[in-house]
């Protein structure tokens, strides 16, 4: 039975991942100093969503949200919507592969083949996923101490470098709409609170988990408004609209007496917070696949993990990748928001009913 | 079967663990330590220094700087040519001084570099200077400073000027944040040969990314930062008592406090007029009679060097409008505070003829340890 910290560090875990590199980037190109504005705009989205996704979970604690498809939707259409969301979850697994075999590729190992760094990464992925869950958040538990190190070391950034506070102004500039427009980008790397709709059940006070999830949006979201703002003051704005890992970019510029190329060193040890992600992604796809196919979830966590190596074995072009990179934004928000809400409505209305 | 499965897992994730396909020995690479750059006929002349130890035995050593200079199109033309003068791969991952000659520095140093930047591998912690007088690759052919290697020790040179607070802190990494800012130049260092030493000399001023060939005198270096509000916590400076007397004559005081006020205002003719004031506490450090100083003295003396300080101040002001040269990023706090007027002026052309009034006032709160 998970505890009330472990589903907090569960989630935050599932939360941040391989976004907090290049968000600011994404943000800035659109709305400049103001997107800590537009994040934050997502941040409040975030939380409504995951009073809904609560709220659904909460129709049916004793059930996953496979299972709960089927009682809502009856077989046909509820092992339908299963089979999507499996789908879903090995997209984003194959995408958030795909970034990092790039971030990877391009900073440190730049003649090491994709195959070997996708092979290791699933390798250790799926060797926590197949574990129990409280297995899984206990681990998630003692890789937290990564953030530490993020929040340290963004916090020497301002002993180190020359900051200019007067880059946030003029707040508001670039106007209302586009400001809101950017957030959709800003709420996809908020992503990975839907893992609450697979482990209700497994919750020792699942009638807390709305306000432990809140406190872990929170954390979030305010991690990424430190990074964010600390962005801003840090890049010129010509700079800032070039470097496309600019937490990365952040950290090559500190050096110290006896430790340089922060950066390096930083984003080796970040691949721990990106696989736990894909963990999550590859424990919510196997429930999936035990749910849909009976087969046990040990198992399924294997095929699932041999299908993303095959698959990350094509050559993906650059223009491909972000068209599948925008693809998912609207994939998130179909199925993190709306499906959600959708069955929300559903059960309000069969409850009625019954 | 089950111990067999993972014997077989972990024997094949091993070599994998390594990354054999990315190493890169030192043995094998040879460091370049310091990189220059000049322009010659409209090409480019890049000169490395790759420090080479001998080993001499017992912990001794002694060590020779290879030289090797290549010219091409390029900074990579010239790197590629580079690479066959030496045995192993060159890598610049640790290279600790990037110096500019007076004619290259003057392009549009922001696309020259763009090597620097676009590749993960390059070091950006490097210490970039322009050479005034002489062909930034002589300044190699000097073996040390001190006892450090060439490329160390104008490293170290560089660094104790900052601390010193003739020029502000910066290096590679900084001045990619520093290219492009809208509305906001800035200054690199200096350095010439005199005599057999090189020292920093002064500060160069950069408009619009390119060296604009005027440059800060080494005594109005550190006012200069004072006024730009980037200086480190030492700060000296030195006024003559009267303008006839000057043997023996001076009197030099460390900054123990400043205060840096810009008002922005508007003229009729909508052009911004700037007001600036610098309010300074300082220590005495020297007085050309050791003697007691009296308060009516201490007074007349803070006129001294108030005086003094404004009218080197406007100056400084006149020579960055000369070299179009906003350092002081007074065309930045237009646009983050009034964007509308940003918007109606082009800052390249309005700089050199906006109004700058600059006021110091100085306060003299620490007479040293006599009286």
């Amino acid at each position: 039975m998970l505890t009330n910290k472990n589903l907090f560090f569960l989630i935050i875990q599932a939360q941040i991942g391989i976004g907090i590199l290049g968000l600011p980037y994404i943000l800035y190109n659109d709305v400049h100093q103001d997107s800590w504005i537009s994040f934050l705009i997502a941040g409040i989205l975030a939380q409504g969503v995951i009073i809904v996704l609560v709220a659904l979970s909460k129709v049916s604690p004793k059930n996953t949200l496979y299972e709960l498809n089927l009682k809502l939707l009856g077989n046909f259409f509820g092992k339908t919507l299963n089979f999507m969301y499996i789908l879903y979850f090995i997209a984003v697994s194959m995408l958030l592969i795909l970034l990092v075999t790039d971030v990877i590729n391009t900073w440190i190992l730049h003649q090491t083949p994709r195959w070997a760094i996708i092979l290791l990464l699933l390798l250790a992925s799926s060797y926590i996923a197949k574990e129990h869950l409280l297995t899984i958040s206990k681990t998630f538990l003692f890789f937290s101490i990564l953030f530490i190190v993020l929040i340290f070391l963004l916090i020497l950034v301002y002993s180190k470098a020359d900051l200019t506070v007067g880059r946030l102004l003029p707040i508001g500039a670039s106007g209302f709409l586009p400001i809101l427009k950017a957030s959709p980008d800003a709420f996809v790397s908020l992503i990975g609170f839907e893992f609450i709709l697979f482990i209700m059940p497994f919750l020792k006070e699942p009638n807390k988990s709305l306000k432990v999830i809140s406190l872990a949006n929170i954390f979030t979201v305010s991690l990424y408004l430190f990074l964010i703002i600390t962005c801003i003051i840090y890049f010129s704005s010509a700079q800032f609209s070039l470097v496309q890992q600019p937490l990365l970019y952040l950290f090559r510029g500190l050096s110290f007496e006896f430790v340089e190329r922060i950066d390096i060193i930083f984003l080796s040890f970040w691949l721990v917070p990106i696989s736990t992600t894909l963990v999550i992604q590859l424990f919510n796809a196997s429930l999936g696949v035990q749910n849909l196919f009976s087969i046990q979830r040990k198992t399924s966590v294997y095929l699932i993990a041999f299908l993303l190596f095959g698959i990350g074995l094509f050559p993906v072009s650059p223009s491909l990748k972000e068209s599948l990179s925008s693809l998912m934004t609207y994939l998130n928000i179909i199925f993190v928001f709306f499906i959600p809400i959708l069955l929300l409505i559903i059960s309000k209305i069969r409850v009625k009913k019954i | 079967m089950k111990t067999c499965l993972k014997l077989i897992t972990i024997l094949s994730v091993f070599p994998l663990l390594t990354g054999c396909w990315d190493q890169k020995l030192i043995l094998n690479s040879e460091v370049i330590n310091g990189i220059s750059f000049d322009l010659k006929d409209n090409k480019i002349k890049s000169t490395i220094v790759v420090l080479q130890i001998i080993p001499k035995g017992s912990g001794y050593f002694d060590f020779n700087n290879q030289l090797s200079s290549a010219t091409g199109d390029s900074l990579d033309d010239t790197f590629s040519e580079l690479r066959m003068y030496h045995r192993g791969p060159l890598s610049a991952s640790k290279s600790r001084i990037i110096l500019f000659g007076e004619s290259f520095a003057k392009k549009n140093l922001n696309s020259y570099l763009d090597l620097f930047y676009r590749n993960p591998d390059p070091y950006l912690g490097s210490k970039v200077a322009i050479v005034k007088g002489l062909e930034a690759s002589k300044i190699f052919s000097f073996k040390e400073i001190g006892t450090d290697p060439i490329a160390f020790g104008l490293y170290e040179i560089i660094d104790a000027a900052e601390e010193n607070s003739t020029i502000p802190e910066g290096n590679l990494n900084t001045l990619f944040s520093l290219f492009n800012e809208a509305g906001k130049d800035f200054i690199l260092p200096v350095l010439e040969q005199k005599g057999d030493g090189i020292l920093v000399s002064g500060a160069g001023l950069i408009s619009q990314n390119a060296y604009s060939g005027k440059m800060i005198q080494l005594n109005n270096c550190s006012l200069l930062l004072l006024l730009m509000d980037n200086y480190e916590k030492k700060v000296d400076l030195l006024t003559y008592l009267s303008e006839e007397k000057k043997l023996n004559n001076q009197v030099s005081y460390r900054i123990t406090k400043a205060k840096r006020k810009i008002n922005i205002q508007k003229d009729a003719f909508h052009k911004p007029v700037v007001n600036l004031k610098l309010d300074l506490e300082v220590g005495l450090k020297q007085y050309p009679k050791t003697s007691n100083i009296t308060p009516k003295q201490l007074k007349k003396l803070q006129t001294t060097i108030s005086n003094d300080l404004t009218k080197r101040s406007n100056h400084i002001m006149k020579t960055t409008q000369k070299a179009n040269s906003d350092v002081l990023g007074i065309g930045q706090r237009i646009k983050e505070t009034d964007p509308g007027t940003w918007q109606s002026l082009d800052w390249k052309e309005t700089y050199p003829s906006i109004k700058i009034n600059t006021h110091v006032n100085v306060k003299i709160v620490k007479t040293g340890i006599i009286k």
